[in-house]
């Protein structure tokens, strides 16, 4: 099988699997990174091909949930011959402690990757101790 | 303090492990891609999310087009701790065998929203054309 083909058979198979979470459910999972700073986490989502005004991030106590679809892409009647980008809808839903701030989150959108800032409550934050 | 459940990554892992042992190389990750066409060009999308333009080769060589670059990982001195890794920041690389004969000098890039949008105009023998009868 060509690499091309392996790729697309991979990405079959992730789809099968994200399918069996809920068979009804027609969604990919985003990949994210999350780095910590001394007062905040920080989230990183690849949404290539997504437009802002798709994307909808929920905050409740204790949970965190990025949702959204794809857009489709190009009109100027172009027939797609091989496709390995998926244009379903994605989602990620993350549990998050009461360590944050949930009034004060922060998200930009850039180049694809949407970026979450999530400040951590006072107590949380790291502070260096004097010794007397 | 996140919990999330990831089928995915253990299925990268399987595959980026498979097709490392049939490539012998451990270093470019391989971007999705899609390939569509209408009569005048064809169209190749590259998803390169967080990659910026200067960072992106095209080049069109023996009938092959190849993108490559490189997703550069963020320099943040704030960060204390990574928690949660699955971005893969390395080089890229994909090669497509173009699809007809391509007027080189008109071919353009875009680079937009994370999605690098390469437009191919066929070269003028094989635009479809009309016959007329005498």
């Amino acid at each position: 099988m060509t690499k091309n083909g392996q790729v697309a058979l991979v990405r079959k198979g992730q789809d099968a699997l994200a399918k069996r979470m809920d068979p009804l459910a027609e969604f990919v999972m985003p990949l994210v990174d999350i780095y910590e700073t001394g007062e905040a986490f920080v989230l990183k989502v690849d949404l290539p091909g997504v437009q802002k005004d798709f994307i909808t991030i929920l905050v409740e106590p204790g949970s965190l949930e990025i949702k959204g679809t794809i857009a489709q892409m190009q009109g100027e009647n172009l027939s797609v011959l091989y496709s390995e980008i998926r244009k379903t809808n994605f989602f990620r839903k993350f549990n998050i402690g009461n360590g944050i701030n949930g009034d004060a989150i922060e998200a930009f959108f850039d180049n694809g990757v949407l970026t979450l800032i999530l400040p951590k409550n006072e107590s949380m934050r790291v502070r260096e101790i004097p010794i007397k | 303090m996140f919990v999330r459940v990831n089928f995915e990554q253990p299925i990268n892992e399987l595959v980026h492990g498979l097709l490392r042992e049939e490539s012998n190389q451990v270093i470019t990750s391989e971007p999705a891609i899609e390939v569509s066409e209408n009569e005048n060009e064809s169209m190749m999308v590259v998803e390169l999310p967080g990659v910026k333009k200067e960072d992106i080769t095209i080049s069109v060589e023996n009938g092959w087009l190849s993108v490559t670059g490189e997703r550069k990982s963020l320099q943040s001195p704030e960060i204390s701790r990574i928690l949660h890794r699955e971005i893969e920041y390395k080089p890229f690389a994909r090669s497509l065998k173009l699809p007809h004969p391509v007027d080189a000098d008109k071919i353009t890039a875009q680079l937009e929203n994370g999605l690098l949008k390469i437009s191919l105009p066929k070269a003028e023998e094989v635009r479809p054309r009309t016959i007329e009868i005498k």
